[in-house]
């Protein structure tokens, strides 16, 4: 291995010379290092990168989540009709023919035909939908805080196959160009879903490269499950049983399970669409004898599990912060544990739950009491989260309020759960703002929210600076607050029966849709705000202490940011991960960063 | 504890020297590992074709008749029998090839990877030089390029039958094309003298691919050729 | 560790042997069944799934190693057959039970099924003959809403909802009526 082992992971060892920027010596410094970081088979370097692709991603579907607001911020615009050739059309008494439209967006002619409005927000749905999607969320956790903090929690020097971990990162690269690729050259209409006949059919925009782009990440996810399950099983430090893992590491396997086992479903879903394009096999063509729903079904069975993909490693995250944050033990640690495994297992059972308007009553009711299954799991991992909270002395700092800000909205993205499982409402809610609601509830308000908290959680472990916790605080309001003024209005949008994926309404809907708009803007400002504090930390931040909050789970105990190899010595297992009852966490230094004494948190719950 | 990187080397048996990565802490560490990475990697495989198995079953389901009438005149059971018989001696040899690792005797291996090989040919070469082409011909095709005419069910689910049966055999064809690429990696490795009793974890897993790619076959030769 | 002694497994050659010889029979008792004893309804199909399964958990167990591996690789095995199964019942559960509308019918057969190559505008574009349900047609200067409601005012009941029909998507209506193979479209104006 290259690199001074008693070095940061992040240490440059490309000789930049002292000509300055842009001179020989520099370009061959800086050669050497891209080198070092593109075929690096280091398991943090590898995560960083996936970090800040998952990172762009996000950034970019922001972006088109605005539009897609905008567009929605009128309802109608009264416009003239032009002919093809752009001139106005008149009507017989010579009069200009007006349309009301929610075309905000100019329309164009692309060489295929005319792009209309509403095409081209059909476009950016899918396009928001399938980045958010397949390059950020479901890579965001697993690939990349799983990369960087699973072998540093169990003690390990890497993960069990270094050069698949690259490869899976390339592979995702591939995957992700080309999926970025389609979209540009014409698009997708067809949202993340890709739902036939629509998809086989349509001549338009770029489906079948999409898809494959899809087709491809999938492989990347594969791997690194495969990947992580092995690393649990056969890398944890000495000392460290299956009860000794934190909980992130659980969530974290446990997502590996649904990734390794749904995934490839996805694959094949995936490739007989692309073949029912190319040579049209019929399997989803009524008109061969094929059956559009069965696609629903190869669809959902990997995408319902993908849903907790998503969600079950956040679950994770949200047990660590609250973990270190409250410095208590975690209530009812098994019981978190399980649920994580029993959560992925259930979700194999439910898919069905997506189709109660395509499927059979039999299945209706097969999977809509299947469905309620998922919640009991979900549950107590909430009421575990309480109840540690419960007369803890709680550090009120960004990732506690993420914590926080995850557990009321995930309760409510939950909640908004089963009244989809139950069959006669869903039937009423089923394709509308509801829907879209609560699952981003789940995902925008769960899963990313988690993902920030984690952000600032280990900012100073894997940067080895720290941010300005002070304006961060503010901008945690900021994200909360728009977030739910953001969704929040579309439960209501929901149940009066706005449809999703429309670019226009009918005028009654129009306040709460403006005001969910401004909501957007909120959001916005924050995340816009996060940002800034973060560079602002990379470029003049203190440097972080090995332990800044208190953890005693292992990544705590080697520097920040991390050596090459992990750890200096190899790191024997003395204690569990939340034995704060016990033990005084590593190198605890309040004058590092105000935390409480020790002895009050440990008179705190009565020790 | 101390992380023992490297193994004791036996000099009598060259291939024996056997260094195991840097971050695992002993080589049997490693060696479970990679085969359960490999069992995972099998659960993935048997898990996609699980898709055309569902297909499969749906259609068979919905159109039990002109689906037989189409398995019965398009596929020719002797061929595929005649496969089936040549995956499963092929799986047999692996095995050998896996103790000859084992025994360290390295033109044992070497044998038998050649044997297993060959049948991984032969099943290629009959697939298509005795159905893929003749159907090529015919026009037997998937939707798009079907020119076959008027088939024997007269409806549009021979285009299925065929759709399906082009799909699921073609995918896996290509896993015993790999499977010939990496086989043939193992010879040369065996000439190498890579192989030996401490040192035979490629060529397990390789055993392990080739055998859950000899195990889809047995279910998709049924199906298609005889139900 | 035991990364010193020199005890290695050495595969059993006896019960290799034996599965090879298993697994000729058994699929030559799987073609006699299926060509030469009927069986009532599914029966063969069954019978040769059976026989089948049988002959995958031979070679899982023997030639693939399980009896004698650690236990965590069976459950693998395990965890995957679960999901495979899983996924054809459910399925099935749902094509299996359905009472359809219209019952599926197979078109006629042609070449080239559904899709035919057909020229338009100097170009060779496949049409795929209608295969799929009716769409609305957004008449220039008709906004999809407007037709909708249209359709509404002129029925006095709701708009055609595609979710209705069992075969049709309920995916993505909006995308669905503005799909231009099958859509006039009228040319937005400039704001
Ligand atoms: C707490 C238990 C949950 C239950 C009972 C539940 C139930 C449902 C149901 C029945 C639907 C279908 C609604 C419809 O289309 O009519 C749905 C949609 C959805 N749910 Fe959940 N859900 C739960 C949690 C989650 C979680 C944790 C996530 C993700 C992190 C999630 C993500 C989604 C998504 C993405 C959709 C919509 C997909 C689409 O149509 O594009 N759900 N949920
Ligand atoms: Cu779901």
């Amino acid at each position: 291995m290259s690199g001074d082992h008693d070095a940061s992971f992040l240490k440059p060892i490309g000789d930049f010379g002292d000509g300055g920027v842009f001179s020989a010596q520099w370009w061959r410094g800086f050669r050497t290092e891209v080198w070092r970081w593109a075929t690096t088979l280091d398991h943090k370097k590898i995560g960083l990168m996936y970090l800040c692709a998952v990172l762009f991603a996000f950034f970019l579907g922001g972006v088109v989540a605005l539009m897609l607001r905008m567009e929605l911020f009128y309802p109608t615009m009264i416009v003239d009709v032009t002919d093809a050739a752009g001139n106005v059309v008149l009507n017989d008494a010579g009069e200009k023919i007006t349309k009301t439209t929610g075309e905000l967006f100019p329309g164009w002619t692309s060489s295929k035909g005319p792009v209309t409005s509403n095409n081209f927000y059909n476009r950016l749905f899918s396009l928001h939908g399938a980045l958010m999607v397949f390059l950020f969320i479901i890579p965001a956790v697993p690939a990349a805080f799983g990369n960087i903090f699973i072998p540093l929690m169990i003690g390990a020097k890497d993960v069990a196959f270094p050069r698949l971990n690259l490869m899976s990162w390339y592979i995702y690269l591939f995957g992700g160009t080309f999926a970025v690729y389609s979209l540009l050259m014409g698009g997708v209409e067809t949202g993340w879903t890709f739902y036939t006949p629509y998809s086989t059919s349509t001549q338009w925009g770029s489906v079948t490269s999409m898809v494959l782009g899809a087709f491809i990440l999938g492989f990347s996810s594969i791997l690194t499950g495969m990947n992580f399950i092995v690393t649990v099983h056969k890398l944890r430090a000495p000392g460290m049983g299956w009860f000794d893992m934190p909980l992130f590491v659980w969530a974290s396997y446990a997502t590996s399970i649904i990734q390794v086992l749904a995934t490839p479903v996805l694959a094949i879903t995936l490739l007989m669409l692309i073949f029912e394009r190319t040579f049209r096999i019929g399997v989803f063509d009524p008109a061969l004898g094929g059956d559009p729903v069965l696609f629903q079904h190869f669809f959902w069975f990997y995408s319902h599990p993908a849903v907790y993909i998503m969600i079950v490693p956040a679950f994770g995250i949200v047990s660590e912060l609250i973990a270190v944050h409250c410095h208590k033990r975690l209530f009812g640690y098994k019981a978190i544990a399980f649920s994580s495994i029993s959560i992925a297992s259930v979700s194999f059972l439910i898919w069905g739950h997506h189709m109660f308007t395509a499927e059979s009553p039999a299945a209706n009711v097969v999977f809509s009491a299947l469905t309620f299954l998922v919640a009991i799991p979900t549950a107590i991992k909430v009421f575990n989260w309480i109840a540690t909270m419960y007369k803890a002395s709680v550090t009120w700092n960004t990732p506690m309020l993420y914590a926080m800000s995850f557990l009321f909205n995930f309760s409510i993205g939950g909640l908004t759960g089963p009244p989809h499982a139950v069959l006669s409402t869903d039937i009423h809610l089923h394709d509308t703002y509801f829907v879209v609601a609560h699952f981003h509830y789940v995902m925008m308000g769960g899963s990313v929210i988690a993902v920030l908290g984690a952000l600032h959680h280990w900012w100073p472990k894997f940067t080895g600076k720290m941010y300005n916790d002070k304006p961060a605080r503010w901008m945690a309001l900021l994200v909360f607050i728009g977030f739910n003024v953001t969704f929040f209005t579309q439960f209501f949008l929901g149940t009066q029966g706005m449809p999703r994926r429309y670019a226009t309404y009918v005028p009654e809907f129009t306040t709460l849709n403006q005001i969910s708009t401004m909501g957007s803007w909120v959001l916005a400002i924050g995340l816009f705000g996060h940002l800034l504090i973060f560079v602002q930390s990379l470029v003049s931040g203190r440097k972080a202490p090995p332990n800044p909050w208190g953890g005693l789970t292992l990544e705590w105990y080697t520097d920040a940011p991390p050596v090459e190899h992990n750890f200096a010595h190899e790191p024997v297992l003395t204690h569990g991960p939340y034995d704060y009852d016990l033990v005084v966490p590593p190198g605890w230094d309040p004058a590092d960063y105000p935390l409480p004494d020790p002895e009050l948190v440990r008179k705190a719950h009565g020790h | 504890m101390t992380s023992v990187s490297v193994e004791t080397t036996n000099t009598a048996e060259p291939h024996e020297t056997y260094v195991h990565q840097h971050h695992w802490r002993n080589a049997d560490d490693e060696k479970d590992a990679a085969k359960l990475g490999m069992w995972l990697f099998l659960g993935t495989e048997a898990l996609m074709f699980s898709g055309f198995f569902c297909a499969y079953a749906v259609f068979r389901m919905l159109y039990p008749d002109t689906w037989k009438q189409a398995s019965d005149y398009y596929l020719d059971w002797r061929i595929g029998g005649f496969n089936t018989l040549v995956l499963v001696i092929s799986s047999f040899t692996i095995v050998q090839a896996i103790r000859g690792a084992q025994l360290n005797k390295k033109m044992m291996i070497f044998w038998n990877l050649l044997a297993t090989n060959i049948c991984a040919l032969t099943f290629l070469v009959v697939k298509i030089g005795w159905e893929y082409i003749p159907k090529i011909r015919a026009g037997e095709l998937p939707g798009a390029f079907f020119t076959y005419g008027h088939g024997p069910t007269g409806t549009t689910h021979d285009h299925l039958f065929l759709g399906i049966y082009w799909v699921a055999t073609a995918t896996h064809g290509l896993h015993v094309l790999i499977g010939v690429f990496v086989i043939g990696w193992c010879m040369i490795r065996t000439m190498k003298g890579q192989f030996g009793p401490k040192n035979y974890m490629f060529l397990e897993n390789t055993g392990l691919y080739w055998h859950i790619v000899d195990v889809i076959w047995i279910f998709l030769f049924p199906m298609l050729y005889l139900v | 560790m035991s990364e010193h002694d020199n005890h290695h497994h050495v595969t059993p050659l006896g019960p290799m042997v034996f599965t090879l010889v298993s697994l000729v029979v058994l699929t030559v008792v799987t073609v006699l069944t299926a060509k030469f004893v009927p069986l009532p309804g599914s029966g063969n199909l069954i019978l040769a799934l059976v026989i089948a399964s049988i002959k995958g958990t031979f070679v899982a167990a023997f030639f693939m190693h399980l009896l004698y591996d650690k236990a965590v690789n069976t459950i693998v095995v395990m965890s995957s057959m679960f999901g495979v199964v899983l996924f054809i019942a459910l399925t099935m559960v749902d094509i299996g039970t359905r009472k359809l509308h219209e019952p599926l019918e197979a078109g006629e057969i042609v070449a080239g099924g559904g899709a035919q190559w057909v020229e338009r505008d100097g170009k060779q574009v496949v049409d795929y003959k209608g295969s799929y349900g009716p769409s609305y047609d957004a008449a220039p200067g008709k906004s999809v809403l407007d037709a909708a409601r249209e359709a509404s005012d002129a029925t006095g009941e709701h708009a055609p909802d595609a979710d209705e029909h069992n075969a049709e998507t309920p995916a993505n209506d909006a995308a669905h009526a503005n799909t231009p193979a099958t859509t006039e479209h009228a040319e937005p104006a400039p704001h």
